[in-house]
């Protein structure tokens, strides 16, 4: 029974923990535009973290040593600290669009202005990553973020033409007010979103926190393969929405406002509420995650001790990063800075790192000598494999498409 | 702690295994990583004595502009006028799995040592509220917050690193280049009971490509067929070398000369008693 109940908590908290700010904008915005024609592209990246965040959960659990341990194990100093600084980037980048995300959420249930919430939000997120548990943190946003679920039911509410959402979303093509490179550039952009490197640090570290060991494995497995792809469904069902209200009138997604706005025309004031909620959740509970990658990052690579698990006092470095980062982020944000275009940029270089991650835990989950029998199979190299091309493609294709054209304009 | 095997059986991949390594403590503390390993040279051979953990080992591996300069701070900020590298013999290694295992008296020793960790600890971290307590802590020995130098343990600036070897060009008598050095295996010849001892440099593997470590795939094949494939056309070249064979180290210039006609196999190339 208690087991049960562990394996439900985690599903639902994975669930409600896989959307987060870039997932909410780029989902929308690609709904608003393409319609369900690109619904392909999420549920590829949404089986490619499956893969990913299995192996190194696995990888976590069987040797006891989160992924970027692993990283600068297999690429040494030189290039662990290039691949260290290029994921710190992109996942600081996340970070602040998430506690602008944050912010703007406030300012959609305040109507004070965002900028006045960025602070506040920074310092929240701060005084949860400095006293909160890291099994409160994860479940109680997770399973607020849970809310996010009005978006499934105002597509319901709506009574789209199932059958024709259905074959747009099997059949994909390029709509013909589009240009196939501003598709292909909206496909990587939401490829990134599904498949950003910080979760895999994230859950990785996370299973540390938790002192997973062999026998977690498969609730560790429940949750990914159960918990993500509901929450990829999460994902389709902000594009959907966008799609069945935004796209017939042109409305283009400019703000946390607009994607908000097809459950406020389906279900009214109580669905906004909802909407809100989950927003402030994922946001909150992603920027808390970010900010944690990053301090779990880099003290893995430098051998720091790190963690929630043991007193801050303990582990004074990691906390130090954790407080700059949080200071800094707030920083970038009061640049005045558009959260919106910072997400959509940090989803696009989320890509562009996407090998730098991938390619060492595939080779370590391989490792028979630290895995033995949980070393990968068939399939789990199959998909790896697979995906690695994949991310390598995305990574490659990235910059240039963002600049043929002009960041998808 | 975890499923990890015991890795210290027969020869160690010290590239692979033991450098960049987590070190950790008696109660899974997380005490730094190796960045570099102290070596000797006896009438037994190379041998490595210590391991080696902070700024100062981690700039000589990074080398060039960004090395000088964190060494440079590390000079600086420490509070001792000519700072020493630490090295913590390998006779206080007890164990080797996904981490490195040391002695009680090892992890003091590194605990105190950790000069920003203890400036942190003293004059940011305990000044905010709440810093005691608010993990799920499970350690209950008391926090190490004042420095205590170690000077039996420094290591002496002039001692071979593994880091020299690295990257060092291997080449014969006459002149003739077999590659770089991107990996050495030593074996443990004298543990006993909880300590795994020194450990006596047996092998080197030399490449003719400049790509970085290859991902732990330099002694055996294994992964996915795709990155197995790639990384084995690109490390086609790599040769084994025995140590027995061994004429000369020139520390300085970094080479390793062999005699003329050396044994030299592809590492996945085993001998029959080797199997």
């Amino acid at each position: 029974m208690k087991r049960l109940f562990a394996v439900a908590l985690g599903v639902l908290t994975a669930i409600g923990g896989f959307v987060d700010i870039g997932d909410l904008v780029t989902n929308a915005a690609v709904g608003a535009r393409f319609g369900l024609s690109l619904a392909w592209v999420v549920v590829v990246g949404v089986l490619g973290i499956c893969v990913f965040a299995e192996m190194s959960g696995r990888v976590a659990a069987v040797s006891g040593r989160a992924t970027f341990d692993l990283v600068r194990e297999r690429l040494g100093p030189r290039a662990g600290l290039l691949n260290l600084l290029a994921s710190m980037a992109v996942t600081f980048l996340t970070m602040a669009a998430e506690i602008g995300g944050v912010a703007l959420a406030f300012e959609l249930a305040t109507s004070v202005n965002a900028y006045l919430w960025m602070p506040v939000a920074g310092a929240a997120v701060w005084l949860v990553l400095w006293r909160v548990k890291f099994a409160v943190l994860e479940n109680a946003f997770g399973l607020a973020g849970l809310s996010l679920v009005v978006f499934a039911f105002a597509v319901w509410k709506l009574g789209p033409d199932w059958g024709h959402l259905v074959s747009a979303a099997l059949h994909p093509k390029v709509p013909v007010t589009e240009d196939a490179f501003v598709y292909a550039y909206y496909a990587i952009a939401l490829f990134g979103a599904a498949m950003t490197p910080y979760e895999v640090f994230f859950f990785s570290s996370g299973g540390i926190e938790e002192h997973w060991d062999v026998k977690d494995v498969a609730t560790m497995r429940a949750n990914v393969f159960v918990g993500f792809p509901l929450g990829g469904v999460l994902s389709l069902a902000i594009a959907a929405s966008a799609a069945l209200v935004l796209l017939p009138r042109g409305i283009e997604v400019d703000t946390l406002g607009h994607v908000a706005l097809p459950v406020g025309e389906a279900v009214g004031k109580l669905g906004l509420a909802f909407a809100l909620l989950g927003f402030f959740a994922a946001t909150f509970g992603a920027a808390c995650e970010t900010g944690l990658s990053v301090g779990y990052s880099i003290a893995q690579y430098f051998g720091w001790q790190w963690g929630k698990f043991v007193e801050p006092l303990r582990a004074a470095r990691f906390h130090v990063v954790l407080l700059l980062a949080s200071a800094t982020a707030v920083a970038i944000l009061l640049t005045t800075v558009d959260p919106i275009m910072l997400t959509e940029y940090s989803v696009v270089f989320s890509a562009v790192a996407l090998p730098l991650t991938y390619l060492p835990i595939l080779v370590v989950a391989n490792d028979r000598t630290y895995m033995g029998d949980h070393a990968n199979g068939v399939v789990a190299n199959l998909l790896g494999s697979v995906y690695l091309v994949l991310v390598v493609l995305a990574s490659v294709a990235a910059l240039p498409l963002m600049l043929i054209t002009k960041a998808g304009q | 702690m975890n499923g990890a095997a015991d890795l210290a059986q027969g020869r160690i991949p010290l590239v692979l295994r033991l450098l960049d390594h987590q070190i950790v403590g008696a109660e899974d503390e997380l005490l730094g990583n190796v960045d570099d390993l102290e070596l000797a040279e006896t009438d037994r051979g190379l041998l490595v004595v210590g391991l080696l953990s902070g700024p100062a080992a981690l700039a000589v591996r990074h080398g060039g502009r960004s090395g000088h300069w964190l060494a440079a701070i590390w000079r600086r900020l420490h509070p001792d006028h000519h700072p020493h590298v630490l090295s913590i013999p390998m006779a206080h290694v007890t164990a080797l799995d996904s981490a490195v295992h040391v002695s009680r008296y090892a992890q003091r020793v590194l605990e105190q040592e950790a000069g920003l960790e203890l400036w942190l600890r003293r004059y940011v971290v305990s000044r905010l509220p709440g810093a005691r307590g608010g993990g799920d802590d499970r350690q209950h020995n008391a926090v190490i917050t004042s420095r205590e130098r170690h000077e039996e343990l420094a290591c002496a600036d002039d001692a071979p690193r593994l880091s020299r070897l690295l990257g060092a060009e291997v080449r014969t008598r006459s002149g003739e280049v077999l590659g770089t050095v991107i990996e050495l295996t030593a074996e443990a010849f004298e543990r006993r009971g909880l300590e795994l001892g020194r450990l006596r440099l047996v092998e080197v593997v030399c490449s003719r490509r400049h790509l970085g470590q290859d991902l732990g795939y330099t002694m055996a094949p294994q992964g996915p067929a795709l990155v197995r494939g790639i990384l084995r056309r690109w490390h086609s070249g790599d040769r084994r070398l025995s140590l027995d064979d061994l004429v000369h180290v020139d520390w300085r210039e970094q080479t390793l000369t062999f005699p003329d006609g050396v044994t030299a196999r592809h590492p996945h190339e085993r001998l029959p008693q080797e199997r």
